[in-house]
C-alpha cells in the first residue's frame, strides 16, 4: 500500500485520474496544471514542505511529479497548500475541500472564477484522491 | 479602478478571500461589471456547515469584504457550501437565476425547500442581481 505522501501514492493517483471517465468528462475542456503543497509537521513525519505537480490537460493528466522545487511548483496556474493532517482529512474525505477552502484550512492561489467552473472535476479528482489505497506516514510512526 | 476590492480584517476568512478574490478576478476580466458598484449596497453571506460568514459592501469606490455579518445587511444569503460555490456558475437571466436553465431550475427548487435562504430579496431584487452579476463566472 503506498505511503502517503510519496512519489509512490502520485504515481497511484495519476492512473486513478487517467483511468477515470467522471474526471475524463468532468474536466474535457480543464487545461493547466496545478500543484499540491503538503505542508511541513514534523511531529507527524512530515519534516518539510512537499510539492507535487500535476500537468492536466483536456481530462487526463500527461504528467505528476514528486518533490518538485517550491520555485518550479509555484508556477502552476493554480497552487493548492495545507498542512499534512489537512490534506489526510481531505484523502480520507473528512474535510470537503469547497468547505475546507471556505474555512480557509486549505489555501488556493490562481484564477477563482476558473475552479468554480470546474468544481466538479475538483471534486472529482478528491474522490480519485481518496480511492487510492493509502498508509498515513504518521500512522506508521506510532 | 485599481484595487477595487479591500479587506479591513487583518485575516480575512476562507469565504472572504472566496468571493471576494471571485468579485476581483471577474471585475478585472470583465470592466463593463464596475457600473454594478455606482450605487451602495450591502449583504451578508453565511455557510452554516462551514461556519463562516461575511459581508460585503458594494460602493462607487471599491466592495470591502469583511469578516462575519455587521450590521444590518439589505440582504443575507445562506446556504451549504457547495450550494453557495455552484451559484457562481448558474446561467443567470437580468441578473437572477434562469429558470429556463436546469441550473437555474435548481436554484429555485432549493430556495422552495429552504436549502438557499435569501433574507430581503423580495425588498431588494435589483440588489441580488448585482451581486449575482458581480459573483458570476459565465
Amino acid at each position: 500500500m503506498p505511503e502517503f505522501p510519496s512519489k509512490e501514492w502520485l504515481d497511484v493517483y495519476v492512473e486513478r485520474i487517467n483511468q477515470s471517465a467522471e474526471y475524463k468528462e468532468a474536466a474535457a475542456t480543464w487545461e493547466g496544471d496545478v500543484s499540491y503543497v503538503f505542508e511541513a509537521e514534523p511531529d507527524k513525519g512530515v519534516p518539510e514542505d512537499l510539492w507535487a505537480w500535476l500537468d492536466l490537460w483536456h481530462g487526463e493528466c500527461r504528467e505528476g511529479r514528486y518533490g518538485v522545487a517550491p520555485d518550479e511548483g509555484a508556477k502552476a496556474r493554480f497552487v493548492i497548500s495545507a498542512p499534512y493532517a489537512r490534506w489526510k482529512e481531505v484523502i480520507r474525505k473528512e474535510l470537503d475541500p469547497v468547505k475546507g477552502m471556505m474555512q480557509g484550512k486549505l489555501k488556493l492561489k490562481g484564477d477563482l472564477p476558473t475552479i468554480v467552473r470546474y468544481v466538479k472535476a475538483a471534486n472529482e479528482l478528491v474522490n480519485l484522491a481518496a480511492s487510492v489505497p493509502t498508509e498515513f506516514v504518521d500512522e506508521k510512526l506510532g | 479602478m485599481a484595487t477595487p476590492v479591500t479587506y479591513p480584517d487583518a485575516e480575512p476568512n476562507g469565504l472572504a478571500s472566496m468571493l471576494g478574490g471571485l468579485i476581483e478576478a471577474n471585475l478585472a476580466a470583465h470592466p463593463e461589471r464596475e457600473r454594478l458598484l455606482a450605487k451602495p449596497a450591502t449583504y451578508a453571506v453565511t455557510a452554516p456547515d462551514a461556519g463562516v460568514s461575511v459581508s460585503i459592501r458594494l460602493a462607487p469606490d471599491g466592495v470591502i469584504v469583511r469578516n462575519g455579518v455587521i450590521g444590518t445587511p439589505n440582504l443575507h444569503i445562506e446556504t451549504g457550501s457547495e450550494n453557495l460555490i455552484g451559484l457562481s456558475a448558474v446561467p443567470l437571466r437580468f441578473g437572477l437565476p434562469d429558470a429556463t436553465t436546469k441550473d437555474g431550475r435548481d436554484v429555485n427548487r432549493k430556495l422552495f425547500k429552504g436549502e438557499l435562504k435569501v433574507r430581503g430579496m423580495w425588498l431588494h431584487p435589483g440588489k441580488l442581481a448585482r451581486l449575482n452579476k458581480l459573483l458570476s463566472v459565465l
